[in-house]
């Protein structure tokens, strides 16, 4: 770790308030290295694992990844009414503490046909107020809540969330989500996630999601990554 | 030309229009038909070829009752088939005796007085016109009441008094209807009127030209007093409680106003006093302003910027002489005229403000020094300069503060202070199409384009503080003047080539300096190089013209070698270019930046290879070299192992004319 420039000054000419300047060929940030910022969403693979939190934890710390926060994902269930069951399908609506400011819905249709995939959407958080508003269509199914919370690690260009999905109070299952930052782009976040998994969970290796797994150059969006959860909490709900 | 209307009852315009309908310029317009006439005057019947006017008089109120008596159809109250009217066809036996006469008439009469509905007679309308004639009685007595009681309206007498007996009502009718008569109060009525008005005019021109002599001592001093309240009142927020007037000192645009501690007392003198105007005139005023106590001095901010050395004295002072102001003779103060009374203090409001709001800033500050001590603020800039604000505090009399500080820094304080205060607390409401928020910082849709929290942290401003704002303003002046210094260094210490520098951008914290070098009597070889120094809050930094970018930060010497760095450049590139288009040279080696394996600086190696043939430690070349010495960079130049000349000693007072002068040399 470099200790510093080692001027003695507190304010040196190689940085300005703390921060260090980028140009500054002579002088370092005191204090160690020099710190990758956190950046915009990148690309995530969320799998469901038998392990427990505490021994992913412990693998990814001796790994090399360090502890920056808490995570939460959400995710509520909203049925139709029996007068309009007909009409308008079952709704998710998700929420992650990585976009506070955002809700996800993601809609269930009765025919999975795959040339009319269910709406999705991204909002803000109003949606679930103007939700409450519809309780005469569609109504909060308050079992069917999952939550998933935990811990958040960084791992050089890699995002590590490793949570606990409890359903009404009862454990299901654990969930990691892994986000490789740098790209936007899906495919080209593939072998290195891959990589990642192989490294870590080899044993999901098959699972990797047809999003990532797609040879076009689309953009990855956050719905993606809620996509991945919500197929984890329908799969955790058929068990037991 | 004037058609009469139906009845005689007067004229009329437009309807048929004047001309019977169709105007001077042959059109036909339907017009509008407007009557005009008087309220009160009498119609006029008919206007004879003479001139004489003929009146149709107004109904009196035997007339009004006999015209309203004739719409009464009396048939159907009576009854067409009584006796009454026709006593042949009653039956013999009926036929009415003289004495059953009067009876049934009684019965007749009391039969009309059952059919008639009792809440509507044929008097309502009567009733009415005398109940409205009695409100107006009423409004009339009002207005004998206001006249009477007080001064807004003086009735005036315009005609004798004509007393209405039963004899003389013939003279009193006579009188309204003669036309003398009316002429005669009208006149005189005007005439009051007429009166009242220039008195009032000559008043207001005798007040503007400024005379009051003729007017009486009291209503001078009401008029001043008057005059000095509107002055005041378009200055400075006044209020007035029951009988209480009082202002407030607050400058702040948004907040509350009236604080307390701000609120100044309005009263009147009994006797006004006399102060000197700005040209020394005197002038009286009737005014008298009690500003809060602690406001009672004048004080002055000055901004300044020194360096941190033991021999420094500047960093506190305590000077008796500084506690003068808190000496306070109260009735000089009171003597003050209020609108200096007034401006000093709210000045000394502001400054105070000012200085507690830099104070707080100060402890808020991360990794900057700051002290506090008598007044005086001292925060740490940059390397061993630091930045002193101090409130300085001085008697509450008239005259002229001395001046201190950098009147640049404490113009830009006052105009940060301003615009903090200028800053709206609260955000106006703002119709927002989509996202379901009022929050302005929500504009930029981070709920539907989900945002993350890393991106919500980097868009949300952070408020920086005055403090902070000065001290980068602070820090740039500085850097540019130690810019501008190194310049003009430059320039006097080294003639060769010509160095010509401009402003291209100057801001409060990011400057930008254009350089040029040439050499002008080979300005057709190499042109203008030009270099962009761009000063920062913290460093400076010059951009070469190949793009290379080189740090100065706060180095006046560096910035100096920086200069001669450019200038060894440009030498380099015009031996280059001179050797080879003027004299035939070839480059071998022309790398600016490149340093040897052995750790020599970088040469020019220009060589002649067409006309020598030999060996090649024989054939003649120039080789330029950049001195690594940072104190004194230079070119030296070698040229080949048995002819090493001097290159100052050559003909040539440039750089240029010397090298052109050595391949000269060379050539023969």
């Amino acid at each position: 770790m470099d200790e510093g420039c080692g001027c003695g000054r507190v304010l040196c000419a190689g940085e300005v308030n703390g921060r260090v300047r980028r140009e500054a060929s002579v002088h370092r940030h005191k204090g160690g290295e020099r710190k990758i910022p956190p950046e915009v969403m990148g690309v995530s693979w969320v799998i469901e694992t038998e392990r427990s939190q505490n021994s992913i934890e412990q693998l990814i710390e001796s790994g090399g990844g360090t502890k920056i926060g808490l995570f939460v994902v959400d995710s509520s269930t909203y049925r139709p009414v029996d007068q309009l069951a007909n009409n308008i399908g079952q709704l998710n609506v998700l929420h992650h503490s990585n976009f506070p400011e955002s809700t996800f819905s993601l809609a269930v249709t009765a025919t999975n046909d795959p040339k009319q995939p269910p709406p999705k959407s991204i909002s803000d958080r109003g949606f679930d107020l103007i939700l409450s508003k519809l309780s005469g269509a569609l109504q909060m199914d308050s079992s069917g809540k999952f939550d998933a919370s935990g811990t958040e690690y960084s791992f050089k260009d890699f995002r590590v969330r490793v949570g606990t999905v409890t359903q009404g109070g009862s454990v299901k299952g654990v969930v990691v989500e892994i986000e490789y930052t740098p790209t936007w782009v899906a495919n080209q976040a593939s072998m290195m996630l891959s990589e990642f998994i192989n490294m870590f969970f080899p044993e999901q290796t098959a699972s990797k999601p047809e999003i990532i797994t797609k040879p076009t150059s689309d953009l990855y969006t956050a719905l993606d990554t809620l996509n991945q959860y919500q197929q984890i909490f329908n799969r955790l709900r058929k068990k037991a | 030309m004037y058609g009469h209307g139906a009845g005689g009852s007067g004229y009329s315009m437009g309807g048929g229009g004047p001309l019977g309908g169709a105007n001077l310029m042959g059109r036909k317009d339907k017009g509008i038909s407007v009557a005009l006439e008087p309220y009160g005057e009498w119609k006029i019947q008919e206007i004879g070829y003479d001139g004489m006017e003929k009146f149709i008089q107004p109904e009196s109120f035997a007339d009004h009752v006999g015209k309203l008596a004739r719409k009464i159809d009396w048939r159907t109250l009576v009854d067409s088939d009584q006796s009454y009217d026709n006593p042949n066809l009653l039956p013999e036996d009926e036929l009415p005796e003289e004495e059953d006469d009067e009876e049934k008439l009684e019965d007749e009469t009391e039969k009309e007085k059952k059919e008639f509905p009792p809440e509507v007679g044929p008097w309502h309308d009567v009733a009415k016109n005398l109940h409205e004639s009695l409100q107006h009685i009423n409004m009339m007595l009002d207005g004998l009441q206001v006249m009477q009681h007080l001064d807004y309206l003086k009735p005036l007498s315009i005609g004798d008094p004509i007393q209405i007996n039963e004899a003389t009502q013939e003279a009193a009718v006579i009188a309204n209807n003669g036309k003398a008569f009316q002429w005669v109060w009208k006149r005189k009525a005007l005439n009051e009127v007429q009166n009242a008005i220039e008195a009032s005019n000559a008043n207001r021109r005798h007040l503007a030209v400024g005379g009051e002599a003729s007017i009486d001592e009291t209503t001078s001093l009401t008029n001043l007093f008057f005059r000095e309240i509107e002055e005041l009142c378009l200055q400075w927020r006044i209020r007035k409680t029951g009988d209480h007037l009082y202002g407030a000192l607050g400058y702040k645009r948004y907040g509350q106003r009236f604080e307390p501690g701000e609120i100044f007392d309005i009263t009147r003198r009994s006797v006004p006093i006399n102060y000197s105007d700005k040209d020394g005139k005197l002038q009286q005023t009737i005014l008298q302003i009690s500003v809060p106590n602690d406001l009672i001095r004048r004080s002055k901010i000055f901004v300044s910027i020194f360096k941190d050395d033991m021999m420094s004295k500047a960093i506190h002072t305590s000077d008796e002489a500084n506690l003068e102001y808190m000496k306070v003779d109260m009735k000089q103060v009171d003597n003050l005229y209020w609108n200096d009374a007034l401006s000093w203090a709210q000045e000394t409001l502001i400054c105070r403000d000012t200085f507690n709001q830099l104070a707080t800033d100060a402890v808020h500050l991360k990794q900057r020094m700051s002290s506090f001590r008598d007044g005086v603020l001292i925060v740490a800039l940059h390397d061993d300069y630091l930045l002193r604000i101090e409130l300085k505090n001085y008697p509450f009399k008239a005259g002229d503060l001395p001046d201190g500080g950098d009147p640049y820094l404490n113009r830009a304080l006052r105009q940060m202070i301003v615009n903090h205060h200028a800053k709206k607390v609260i955000r106006s409401q703002m119709f927002v199409e989509m996202p379901l928020t009022m929050l302005n910082e929500h504009l930029d849709m981070r709920g539907p384009n989900a945002f993350t929290q890393y991106e919500i942290d980097e868009r949300a401003k952070r408020q920086t503080c005055v403090l902070e704002k000065l001290l980068s303003v602070a820090s740039h002046q500085r850097l540019v003047k130690l810019t501008v210094d190194t310049l003009i260094r430059y320039q006097n210490e080294c003639r060769d080539p010509q160095v010509k520098w401009r402003w291209l951008r100057c801001a409060p914290t990011n400057s930008q300096v254009m350089i040029h070098i040439v050499d002008p009597h080979f300005d057709f070889l190499m042109g203008r190089v030009t270099s962009y120094l761009q000063i920062d809050t913290d460093c400076v930094t010059l951009r070469t013209k190949d793009g290379k970018t080189i740090d100065c930060y706060r180095d006046a010497d560096r910035l100096f070698n920086t200069l001669k760095y450019v200038n060894i450049t440009y030498f380099l590139q015009a031996a280059g270019t001179l050797g080879k288009t003027g004299w035939g040279y070839h480059i071998l080696h022309g790398n600016n930046n490149a340093i040897d394996v052995d750790g020599n600086p970088p040469t020019a190696l220009l060589v002649q290879c067409d006309e020598h043939k030999g060996a090649p430690h024989s054939i003649p070349h120039i080789a330029i070299r950049k001195s690594t010495s940072r104190s004194c960079p230079m070119i030296r130049t070698s040229i080949t192992r048995s002819f090493h000349s001097n290159f100052e000693k050559l003909p040539g007072k440039s750089f240029c004319r010397k090298f052109d002068n050595l391949c000269a040399i060379l050539k023969d």
